[in-house]
C-alpha cells in the first residue's frame, strides 16, 4: 500500500449497496446471508416497501445503513441510484459491489472476491451474469437472453473525488456510475446468478404486464424482449457449480 | 512598419493574405523572393518585421536579426518530416514575439506553451453572427498588433481573445444543448480565464462523452479536472485526481512524488508539476521562475525544452543544472547555433559531442535535412501535398 495514494493492495473495505422494494418473500433473505459471508458493510435503500423487507433488513448485522423511503422513487431510477451511491459514499467503503435483491455471487466468485479489490491496477471488476428462468436450476439462453455473453460491471473502486455520472433516466438505469468506463477494469470469468426470473409462470405473466404498462413504447427496453417473456418453451440450461 | 513576409516558399503566396490586410500602417509589405533573398544582408534588419510562415527559414530569419518576429504557424503539410517540422516551428515560435495560426487546435496547444499566441479566423463568415464575431476578432487583431508596435504588453489582448472564444462556445452550447466539444472548448477558455465556472462546462463535456460512449478521455477530462482544482488552490484533491488517471510506472511515481511534495507543504512544486502533467507548461514555468533554489532550475530544465525556450534552458545547464535524462547541453548548443546559421560551430560541437556520446552523430543528419529543406523554398520547390 502507498501512503496517500487512491487505491490500496490490503485492507480494502468491501461495501454491497442494494435498493429493495418488496423483497421479503422472495430472495433477500438468501442474498443477504450470503453478502454477509464476504463483503465487510452492507448499504440498502428501501425503496416504500410495503412488506417486511425493511425489518428483514435490519436483521443481519452487516446492514449497517438502511434508509426507507416514504414514496417509491422507482419512476425516476437514476436518482434512487444516485442517493444510494451518496448514502455508500458516507460509509466510507473503498469498493462497492452493487447487488440486486435477487443476485447470488457463485462459491468461487465470492472466494476470489478479496483479490479482485486487493490490487491497484484496476477500479472495477465485470462479472458474467446469468438469468435463471422459472427456477434456481436452469438460466434461459436464446436471442433476448443472453447477458452472460457479455460482462456486466457491478464492482467498482470507490474514489470520493472522481465524478459519479448516472445518466438522468427513468428506468434501466446503469446500476454503477457510468464515468468508471473511462477507467481500466477487469473482466473476470466469475458468474452471479440472477433470479429475478426464476418465477412461476403466473409471476413471468405479471412481470410481462408490469414492463408493458411501464414503458408500453419501449422507450426504456425492448419491446420484443418484454414480449419474449411469455415463450412457451424457452431455451433453457442447466447450471454447474464450479470448484472454488 | 516595414515587414518581410518569407511564404511558405518564395514562390508561393502567404498562407492568409487578410492578416497582412490587419498590419497596421503606413506599411511596407515587401515579399521576400530570390532577389531579395540575395540582397538581405543590404537591408537595415532594425527597420523590419519579419512574418515567417514556414520553419525552415528559421536560419535565415534569425541571422537576419529584425526588429521582430511574427511567425505564422501551421500544421505539418503532408509529405514532410514531422519531427523536424515541429522543432523547428517551436524553436521559432519561442524566439518569435507573435505567434500567429488559423488552427484553433493548434491555438489552444500553443497557448498551454507560451505567451502572446493569436488566433486568426480565416474561414469565410457563414452568416450574421458569424460575421460579427469575425469582425470582433479582426479588430482585436490589429489593436494587438498596435499595441505590439507600440511596444505595449500584448496580455490584455490575449485575455481578450480568449473572453471572446469563450462567449462563442457558450453561446454554442446554449444553441446546441449538451455537447462534448462546445462545452469542452468553453471549459478550456474558461481555465485559461482562471473562472470557476469551467468545472461546469467540464462536467457536460464528461457526461456527454460517456453517453456516447466515448471512453478514451481519463486524460482529456479526469486530468482536466485536476488541472482545475489545481488552478482554484484545492491542492489535495487535484493531487488524488491526477493519481486517479495515473497507471503507468512514470506516472505513479509522480503521483508518489506530488503526495510527498503535499504533505512536506512544497506547494509550489506540487502546483508546477501538477500544470507539467497536464500540459499547461506556461503556467508551470510562471510557477517555478520567481523560485531561487536550485531544485526550482532543475524543474525548470524539461519545461524550457518543451516550450523549446532552449537559450534559457542551456543557461541553467551551463550553470551548473545537471539534465535530465535524454537532455544533452551540446545537442542545444548545436542546434541554436545552427539556427543562427553559425553552421562552423554547430558542427563543431556536435562533433566534439559525439566522442563520448555517437548518439549525438544523429543530430548532424537533421542538421542537414533543415538545410535541405531551407535550401528548397528558398529555391522555391512547393512543399509536397
Amino acid at each position: 500500500m502507498k501512503a496517500g495514494s487512491v487505491r490500496k493492495t490490503s485492507g480494502n473495505k468491501l461495501t454491497a449497496i442494494m435498493q429493495v422494494h418488496n423483497e421479503a418473500d422472495r430472495y433477500l433473505e438468501q442474498v443477504l446471508r450470503e453478502l454477509s459471508e464476504f463483503v465487510d458493510d452492507i448499504v440498502i435503500v428501501d425503496d416504500a416497501s410495503t412488506d417486511g423487507t425493511a425489518k428483514l433488513c435490519r436483521s443481519f448485522a452487516k446492514v449497517n445503513t438502511l434508509v426507507t423511503l416514504e414514496e417509491s422513487r422507482f419512476h425516476e431510477e437514476w436518482e434512487l441510484r444516485q442517493f444510494l451511491w451518496n448514502l455508500a459514499g458516507l460509509t466510507g467503503p473503498d469498493w462497492i459491489l452493487s447487488v440486486d435483491a435477487d443476485e447470488l455471487y457463485e462459491a468461487k466468485a465470492k472466494a476470489h472476491m478479496r483479490e479482485l479489490i486487493d490490487q491497484d491496477r484496476y477500479d472495477w471488476v465485470a462479472f458474467r451474469f446469468y438469468d435463471f428462468w422459472g427456477g434456481t436450476t436452469h438460466y434461459r439462453e436464446d436471442e433476448h437472453w443472453c447477458i452472460h455473453k457479455r460482462h456486466t460491471r457491478s464492482l467498482v473502486r470507490y474514489m470520493p473525488d472522481f465524478y459519479a455520472f448516472y445518466p438522468k433516466m427513468a428506468h434501466h438505469v446503469p446500476r454503477l456510475p457510468l464515468s468508471y468506463a473511462v477507467l481500466p477494469g477487469f473482466l473476470a470469468e466469475l458468474r452471479v446468478k440472477h433470479y429475478g426470473w426464476a418465477v412461476p409462470k403466473e409471476q413471468l405473466q405479471a412481470k410481462y404486464r408490469r414492463y408493458m404498462e411501464m414503458d408500453p413504447e419501449g422507450v426504456w427496453g425492448s419491446l420484443s424482449q418484454y414480449r419474449s417473456i411469455l415463450d412457451e418453451h424457452p431455451h433453457l440450461i442447466e447450471w454447474k457449480e464450479e470448484p472454488t | 512598419m516595414k515587414y518581410l513576409v518569407f511564404n511558405p516558399t518564395v514562390n508561393s503566396g502567404f498562407p492568409c493574405p487578410f492578416f497582412l490586410e490587419r498590419l497596421p500602417g503606413p506599411k511596407e509589405i515587401i515579399h521576400v523572393d530570390t532577389e531579395v533573398l540575395a540582397s538581405l544582408s543590404t537591408l537595415n534588419a532594425a527597420d523590419y518585421t519579419v512574418i515567417a510562415a514556414s520553419p525552415y527559414w528559421i536560419q535565415t530569419v534569425l541571422a537576419f536579426q529584425p526588429a521582430a518576429i511574427f511567425y505564422w504557424m501551421e500544421k505539418c503539410p503532408d509529405g514532410e518530416d514531422t519531427t523536424l517540422w515541429n522543432q523547428y516551428a517551436g524553436l521559432f515560435a519561442a524566439h518569435s514575439r507573435l505567434v500567429f495560426t488559423d488552427s484553433e487546435q493548434m491555438y489552444l496547444e500553443q497557448c498551454l506553451l507560451r505567451d502572446a499566441v493569436f488566433w486568426v479566423d480565416s474561414f469565410p463568415a457563414a452568416g450574421p453572427e458569424e460575421m460579427k464575431l469575425r469582425l470582433e476578432n479582426e479588430q482585436l487583431l490589429e489593436r494587438m498588433l498596435a499595441a505590439q508596435e507600440q511596444g505595449e504588453t500584448l496580455e490584455p489582448w490575449t485575455i481578450r481573445q480568449w473572453e471572446s472564444r469563450e462567449r462563442y462556445y457558450t453561446d454554442l452550447s446554449s444553441k446546441l444543448g449538451p455537447h462534448e466539444t462546445a462545452s469542452y472548448l468553453a471549459a478550456s477558455y474558461r481555465y485559461f480565464l482562471k473562472r470557476p465556472e469551467a468545472l461546469e462546462a467540464l462536467t457536460v463535456s464528461f457526461e456527454q462523452m460517456l453517453l456516447k460512449d466515448h471512453h478514451a478521455c481519463l486524460h482529456s477530462h479526469v486530468r482536466f479536472f485536476s488541472a482545475l482544482e489545481l488552478q482554484h488552490g484545492r491542492l489535495d484533491k487535484a493531487v488524488r485526481l491526477f493519481d486517479i488517471t495515473a497507471f503507468t510506472e512514470e506516472e505513479r511515481r509522480t503521483a508518489a512524488k506530488l503526495y510527498a511534495w503535499l504533505h512536506s507543504g512544497r506547494t509550489d512544486w506540487v502546483r508546477a508539476e501538477l500544470y507539467h502533467v497536464n500540459e499547461d507548461i506556461r503556467s508551470a514555468i510562471h510557477v517555478l521562475e520567481p523560485l531561487s533554489d536550485p531544485e526550482a532550475r532543475a524543474g525548470l530544465l524539461p519545461l524550457y525544452s518543451r516550450a523549446h525556450r532552449w537559450h534559457e534552458a542551456l543557461a541553467l545547464l551551463d550553470a551548473g543544472t545537471a539534465p535530465p535524462d535524454g537532455m544533452s547541453a551540446e545537442v542545444l548548443r548545436g542546434t541554436l547555433h545552427l539556427i543562427h546559421n553559425r553552421r562552423r560551430e554547430a558542427i563543431q560541437v556536435l562533433l566534439r559531442a559525439s566522442i563520448p556520446d555517437w548518439n549525438v552523430l544523429s543530430h548532424l543528419n537533421g542538421m542537414i535535412a533543415l538545410e535541405q529543406a531551407a535550401q528548397a523554398i528558398a529555391a522555391g520547390e512547393e512543399r509536397m501535398a
